[in-house]
C-alpha cells in the first residue's frame, strides 16, 4: 500500500473540514435564531424591492410609456379572455362529442332501415306487405336527438366553469 | 497522481472545471422528440408517443411549479420519459410554463381545477383511453392528490405520487415560514410573482455548504481524475439553477395552507369552494420516498396512507435525495424499473385493432408540430 503524500493528506484534511462545516451550517440554518433572522431579512428585502419598484414604476410611467404594472394588467386581461375561450372549447368539444354519437346513430339506423327496405322490397317482389320500419327508425332518431340535446345542456351546466 | 503532475496540469483541470460550470446552459435538456397536445395560459401538454406501445393507459406527467418538468426527459440514455415509451407507455407532460406577472392570480384552485383538469381532460382526448395514470412529483405530487380528492370520478385509473409533501409540520421548511414573523403575505402583495433565482436560493440555502462548494469541489477532483461525465453534470447543473418564477397566489396558499396551517393534512384545505378529502382517492396509489429527502422527508409523505381509502396502495422507500432518487444516475436501474412493474399490470394491453392502427401509423410519415 502506498504512502499518502503531503499534497493527499492535506486534500483530506480539507475534505474533513468541509464535512464538518457542511454540518455545521445545517444545523445553524435549522435553527430558530436563524430561522428567525431569514425572516426579518426577507421582510426587509420584500420592503425595500417595493420601494425600488414603485419609484422605478412611477419614472417609466412619467416618460408615457407603459410601465410593468400596465403590462401585467393587459397580460391578466388576455389571460382572462384566454380562459372564457377555453371553457367555450371545452363545451365545443362536449357538442362535438355528442354529435360524433348521435351521427353514429343515425348511421347505424339508416343501415338498419336500408336493410329493412331491402328486405321489404324483396317482400314486395316476392308478394309480402311493408313492416312499418322506416317509421319506427325516424321515431327512434327523433328521441335520440331530443335527449342528446337535454345531454348537452346538461353537460355544459356541469361543467360549471 | 504525483503532485508534481498535479501541479502541472493544474491549470488544464481549472480550465476544464470552469468551462463545464459555464457552458451548462448550453447543455441539451428534455429533447425526447414531442408533440404539443393542448395550451391554456401558458401551460403546454406535451405528448411523446411510444413506438412499441403495449399498455392501453397512458402516464400523465406532473411536476412541481418551483422547477422545470424537463427533470422527467433530462438527457438522452438517463430519461423517465425515454424509459417509459421503451417500455410501451403512451407518455404526457404538463409543463406550466414561464409564469409572469399577469399570472399573478393564479393560485392552486387554478393550478389543480383548471390546468390538471384540462391536462386529464386532453390526455383522455389524445390517446383514446377510458382511463389515465397520473405521475406527481413534489408539489407536482400533491397537486395530482388534491384533483384525485376533488374529483373522485376523474378517470384516473392509478395514482403515483413521487416524494410528496402532505404533513410538514416537522421540516426545516416549516421552522423557517411556519413562524409568525415570516410574512408570506408581505411578499406575496408585493411580488406578482416570486422570482425563480429567489427559490433556488431558499433551496440551497437549506444545504449552503453541500450546494454552494461540495459539488463544485466534487467536479474538480473529478476532472483532475478523468472521470467527469460533462454531459451529465451539465444537464442536472441546468436544470437545477433553472427555477421558474412562482406566482404570488400559489405562492402565498402553498406557504400559508401547507407550512403554517396544515391545512391539507387536517382534511381543511379548500378549493373553490370544495374541501380537499384525501380520504375521496379510492385509486390504485404508489407512493415513492427518497430515505435522504431534505425537503419533503419521508414521515411527511407517511400520514397520507392513513387519509386514503385506497385497497390496492403500495409504497416504495429508496436511499437518495428529493431529485436524485429519480433523477440520479442509478434511478434507471434502481427505481424506474420497479415503478414500471407496479404500473404495468395495472395499465392493461392496448386493443388488438388500435396497436395494428399504430403500427401503420408508425410506418407513415410523422407529420410535425
Amino acid at each position: 500500500m502506498t504512502q499518502p503524500t503531503p499534497g493527499d493528506r492535506a486534500r483530506q484534511q480539507y475534505e474533513d473540514v468541509e464535512k464538518k462545516t457542511a454540518a455545521a451550517m445545517e444545523r445553524l440554518v435549522g435553527s430558530e435564531a436563524f430561522a428567525e433572522s431569514l425572516a426579518m431579512f426577507v421582510g426587509n428585502v420584500t420592503a425595500l424591492v417595493r420601494v425600488a419598484d414603485l419609484g422605478l414604476d412611477q419614472v417609466v410611467r412619467a416618460t408615457r410609456l407603459a410601465g410593468r404594472r400596465d403590462i401585467a394588467r393587459l397580460g391578466r386581461q388576455i389571460a382572462r379572455t384566454e380562459d372564457k375561450l377555453e371553457n367555450v372549447l371545452v363545451v365545443v368539444e362536449g357538442l362535438e362529442a355528442e354529435l360524433a354519437l348521435a351521427r353514429r346513430e343515425r348511421d347505424e339506423a339508416r343501415g338498419r332501415l336500408e336493410g329493412g327496405e331491402s328486405q321489404g322490397e324483396s317482400q314486395r317482389d316476392s308478394g309480402g306487405t311493408s313492416t312499418g320500419a322506416p317509421r319506427r327508425a325516424r321515431a327512434a332518431r327523433t328521441t335520440r336527438a331530443a335527449s342528446s340535446d337535454v345531454l348537452t345542456r346538461g353537460g355544459s351546466d356541469e361543467s360549471g366553469r | 497522481m504525483n503532485p508534481l503532475l498535479r501541479l502541472a496540469l493544474l491549470p488544464r483541470t481549472v480550465l476544464e472545471t470552469t468551462n463545464i460550470l459555464l457552458t451548462a446552459e448550453d447543455a441539451p435538456i428534455g429533447v425526447t422528440p414531442r408533440d404539443i397536445v393542448w395550451t391554456h395560459r401558458k401551460t403546454t401538454l406535451y405528448r411523446y408517443r411510444s413506438s412499441k406501445r403495449t399498455h392501453d393507459v397512458p402516464i400523465l406527467l406532473v411536476f412541481a411549479l418551483i422547477n422545470r418538468p424537463m427533470i422527467y426527459d433530462l438527457r438522452p440514455g438517463n430519461s423517465f420519459v425515454e424509459f417509459l415509451l421503451d417500455q410501451g407507455f403512451d407518455v404526457f407532460l404538463l409543463d406550466w410554463g414561464e409564469l409572469d406577472d399577469s399570472d399573478a392570480d393564479m393560485g392552486l384552485a387554478e393550478f389543480v381545477c383548471d390546468e390538471v383538469d384540462g391536462a386529464v381532460r386532453e390526455t383522455i382526448r389524445a390517446s383514446g383511453a377510458s382511463e389515465i395514470s397520473v405521475i406527481g412529483w413534489c408539489i407536482g405530487a400533491a397537486l395530482s392528490a388534491m384533483y384525485a380528492a376533488l374529483h373522485p370520478s376523474a378517470p384516473i385509473r392509478n395514482l403515483v405520487l413521487l416524494t410528496m409533501p402532505v404533513d410538514i409540520r416537522d421540516s426545516l421548511y416549516t421552522t423557517w415560514i411556519g413562524r409568525e414573523t415570516f410574512d408570506v403575505d408581505e411578499i406575496a402583495d408585493e411580488a406578482a410573482v416570486v422570482p425563480g433565482p429567489v427559490v433556488d436560493w431558499a433551496n440551497k440555502l437549506m444545504k449552503p455548504v453541500t450546494n454552494y462548494v461540495t459539488t463544485k469541489r466534487r467536479l474538480f477532483q473529478q476532472v483532475e481524475a478523468g472521470t467527469a461525465d460533462r454531459v451529465a453534470f451539465q444537464a442536472m447543473n441546468r436544470w437545477v439553477s433553472d427555477n421558474p418564477p412562482f406566482p404570488s397566489k400559489a405562492f402565498r396558499e402553498w406557504l400559508t395552507w401547507m407550512y403554517k396551517e396544515n391545512r391539507l393534512v387536517r382534511g381543511r384545505m379548500e378549493l373553490r369552494g370544495h374541501r380537499v378529502d384525501l380520504g375521496n382517492i379510492d385509486h390504485s396509489v404508489l407512493v415513492v420516498t427518497a430515505g435522504a429527502d431534505h425537503i419533503a422527508p419521508r414521515h411527511t409523505t407517511m400520514p397520507f396512507f392513513d387519509l386514503v381509502s385506497s385497497d390496492d396502495i403500495e409504497h416504495i422507500d429508496r436511499p437518495g435525495g428529493h431529485i436524485g432518487l429519480m433523477a440520479g444516475s442509478k434511478a434507471k436501474r434502481e427505481i424506474w424499473p420497479d415503478i414500471v412493474a407496479w404500473l404495468a399490470p395495472r395499465s392493461g394491453p392496448v386493443p388488438l385493432e388500435e396497436s395494428e392502427a399504430g403500427a401503420a401509423s408508425d410506418a407513415a410519415p410523422a407529420s410535425g408540430h
